[in-house]
């Protein structure tokens, strides 16, 4: 896939692929902000701002609700620890719908004093509902553990205190310093080609003033060694031990790709990117390392992941129907630190070629691709270079990697 | 009738979409299906196959199972020891399978959405296979499963459809005609179900509906009228954008071969239950008043989400496979598209008529 890319003179970055037969086109629009740049009072605010920005906006006649929906598009948006980003996937004849909206979206979002307590609300209702799934509870848990004033502590929900003293005028004036041109970048994949996608970039943006900050920070990360061990009571037929680890963000390669590999040992698979309208086939094989603690009976299932980040951020292995907590524990952090054989290397160095294929073939996963690389790493091909990378890292690099990875941890026991 | 459909799209994966004949309403052990799936992830022909960098998904469903896989297209030759690695399992594993998909039945039992659907399902259709649920599996002990009931599950293992997107599959294997019985009773009502360690409610309201072979493009309009548009549906609109009392609220329309439903879904806080359950059902009334914008909307979603779906090639396998799977014509789509045309108003309104039962259940704290 060949990526283009250009700079409008107002700093908005503008990043894509044409892929000639597609009918789609996915645009996004990335922003470079998120819980990273929150603070005291305002932790959950990157969040709340993403849901007020799809209430009323001056300059669309309807909700960007109707719009998309009108045409069958698909639109959603994310916020994560860095950034915070905004798609539609619509018919290529549609297509200039998406850059209208992200358009206003930037500069106009009115803030209506109503809407932003409705969605207040609503947000809360997340909150709840992220409470009532015993699992991410853990690792809200285990997060604020693992750090003490590190923004990625409080993980993308935020602080319930906070969410609910906000103000509108807060939110609003973090809005204005974060949604601006040079903050953002621009992502179009599908059927429009390069000459259309910058025809409608200059058209819908050209015009824009850019003030504001850039959410840009230098990663950094607190000291921490040893294991600490929490433990909530629960009546539940499946008792859960997560544990949640530091494993390297975009902003330190080596370490990045050492953590790519690992993944494709330890539990065989690690997607790049998310099909937005499909659900895609995945696989967690029963010989990635892991499976040995269901093999051994320490737990009847596992998983384990991590969000992409721009500084070290939580990896999390969850054992469920365990029996002995400190003994499955323990036996985690003896099957981790296993050399791999050549086998398993090679095993999982297949796998990383098949999802170099399978992360790349629709233009919404391209689109979230392109975007994490171009906002974290300065390269919209940065994910796929360092899979192509992790491929050439051996048993050694693994070993040392883990070493590393398991000298903290936090443990949280659920049963 | 057992019919293969062969796809293209752009990219460089193959998706090949199998749908098995081990569905609810057709499994000789309850719960037979949900072991497979796990004995199957660990046996040696499936491991073989993701060690060649294929990626395989099962699930089980009312009428079916779909095994999924994706592998690059460079690479289908290795899916020709598919059709081995699903009849060739190691029974030595089945303990380990039980366990593992008893976990899994064990949490959706524990989640509030799903077991709130499956309750209002089992209220629905007590009497029907239909009336439970795939994931959560209510009243099913899965320890019962014995190595003989797994032995002749796959002695009589076939497919209903295969379908391959974007290259050229061929499987082994022997075709099955569906057999998808009604429900012989619907029944109305309401149930509330305590979960522990819960702070939030999910309300599910099951209403029946057309078979796959009813008015299922009328059923397919009107849901998405209802809940299935995302933020401009009435329930989403009434619930979330009006009031706030909601992160999610939405419906689907299952359409399957024996019977359909509706269900709606909202989930809230305690002292937002019965005000919710209460819009919802409103909202679901509110359905015999329909405009012609209402129809421009469900028309201009519905052809373009047709195109959108087939940005990938799991979209346009997941899209397409119904239509092999229950024998629908080549052009169903297109049917579909030509009805969106002619939709009237009062196509979707008299449609509310029709659902007179319905079944509510309530599970939080």
């Amino acid at each position: 896939m060949v990526v283009f890319e250009l700079r409008l003179n107002n700093g908005l970055r503008v990043v894509g692929s044409h892929i000639g037969g597609s009918g789609v086109e996915a645009i996004y629009m990335f922003y470079n902000v998120g819980a990273k740049n929150e603070r005291d009072g305002i932790y959950g605010g990157s969040h709340l701002v993403e849901h007020i920005l799809f209430r009323s906006i001056k300059g669309l006649e309807r909700s960007i609700d109707e719009i998309v929906e009108g045409v069958g598009g698909y639109f959603n948006g994310f916020t994560g620890f860095d950034t915070t980003a905004y798609v539609e996937v619509l018919p290529v004849d549609k297509a200039e719908l998406g850059f209208m909206i992200e358009a206003n979206r930037m500069v106009n979002a009115l803030f209506l004093d109503n809407e932003f307590n409705l969605e207040r609300s609503i947000v809360l209702s997340e909150f709840d509902m992220n409470e009532n799934d015993e699992e991410a509870r853990m690792s809200l848990i285990a997060a604020r553990k693992m750090w003490d004033t590190h923004p990625y502590r409080h993980m993308v929900i935020g602080v319930r205190r906070d969410l609910e003293g906000v103000t509108r005028d807060e939110l609003y004036r973090y809005y204005r310093q974060y949604y601006h041109p040079s903050n953002a970048v621009l992502v179009a994949v599908g059927g429009l080609s390069e000459h259309e996608v910058e025809k409608l970039a200059k058209s819908y943006f050209g015009g824009l003033s850019d003030e504001g900050l850039s959410g840009a920070i230098e990663p950094w990360d607190e000291e921490g060694a040893g294991v600490i061990r929490m433990s909530i009571k629960g009546s539940t037929s499946v008792p859960r031990l997560l544990t949640m680890f530091k494993a390297p963000g975009l902003s330190n390669g080596q370490g990045f790709r050492a953590q790519l590999l690992t993944d494709f040992i330890l539990i065989g698979d690690r997607p790049l990117a998310y099909g937005l309208t499909a659900a895609e086939p995945i696989s967690v094989p029963r010989f990635a390392r892991l499976y040995r603690l269901v093999e051994e009976g320490y737990a009847t299932s596992v998983s384990a992941g991590h969000d992409l980040t721009l500084m070290n951020g939580p990896y999390e292995v969850v054992l469920r129907g365990v029996k002995d907590p400190d003994k499955a524990f323990n036996r985690l952090i003896e099957v981790m630190l296993d050399k791999p054989t050549d086998d398993e290397v090679e095993k999982a160095r297949l796998r990383m070629r098949a999802r170099l294929g399978s992360s790349t073939d629709s233009p919404s996963k391209l689109g979230q691709i392109y975007g994490m690389g171009s906002v974290l790493a300065n390269d919209p091909e940065y994910l796929i270079h360092a899979v192509e990378d992790a491929i050439k890292l051996g048993p050694g690099d693994y070993v040392r990697h883990v070493e590393e990875l398991i000298r903290y941890a936090v443990v949280v026991y659920y049963g | 009738m057992a019919r293969v459909l062969k796809l293209t799209h752009w990219s460089g994966s193959t998706v090949l979409d199998l749908k098995l004949n081990l569905g609810l309403v057709n499994e000789d052990v309850p719960g037979i299906s949900r072991v497979l799936i796990s004995l199957w992830k660990w046996s040696r022909g499936v491991m073989e196959l993701e060690r060649s960098g294929a990626s395989i998904s099962f699930s089980n469903s009312w009428d079916y199972l779909t095994v999924s896989v994706k592998v690059p297209r460079e690479s289908t030759n290795v899916l020709r020891s598919l059709w081995d690695a699903l009849t060739k399992v190691d029974l030595s594993m089945l303990g380990r399978a039980i366990n593992e998909a008893s976990t899994q039945v064990n949490l959706a039992r524990e989640d509030t959405r799903s077991r709130s659907m499956a309750e209002a399902l089992r209220g629905l259709m007590p009497n029907s296979p239909y009336g439970n649920h795939p994931e959560t599996l209510l009243g099913v002990d899965l320890s019962g499963v014995k190595p003989e009931d797994v032995r002749k599950a796959l002695d009589n293992l076939a497919y209903y459809s295969i379908t391959v997107v974007g290259g050229d599959v061929e499987v082994n294997g022997s075709p099955a005609t569906g057999k998808w019985p009604r429900p012989s009773t619907i029944n109305s009502g309401e149930v509330k179900v305590s979960l522990s360690g819960k702070v939030q409610y999910t309300v599910a309201i099951a209403y029946p509906a057309d078979s796959i072979y009813g008015k299922v493009y009328d059923y397919m309009a009107f849901n998405t009228l209802l809940g299935g548009m995302g933020l401009i549906s009435r329930l989403y609109t009434e619930v979330r954008v009006k009031r706030g009392l909601a992160y999610y609220a939405y419906s689907a329309y299952i359409p399957l071969g024996g019977t359909g439903f509706i269900v709606a879904m909202a989930g809230t806080r305690e002292k937002y239950v019965n005000q919710v359950k209460e819009i919802m059902m409103s909202t679901v009334a509110s359905m015999r008043e329909v405009s012609k914008s209402d129809i421009e909307l469900v028309r201009g979603n519905q052809i373009g989400r047709l195109v959108v779906r087939a940005e990938s090639p799991e979209g346009v396998a997941q899209m397409y496979s119904i239509i092999p799977l229950y024998g629908l014509p080549n052009d169903y789509y297109d049917r579909y598209v030509k009805f969106l045309g002619d939709l009237r108003p009062e196509t979707i309104a008299r449609l509310t008529d029709e659902l007179r039962s319905s079944f509510t259940a309530v599970a939080g704290p």
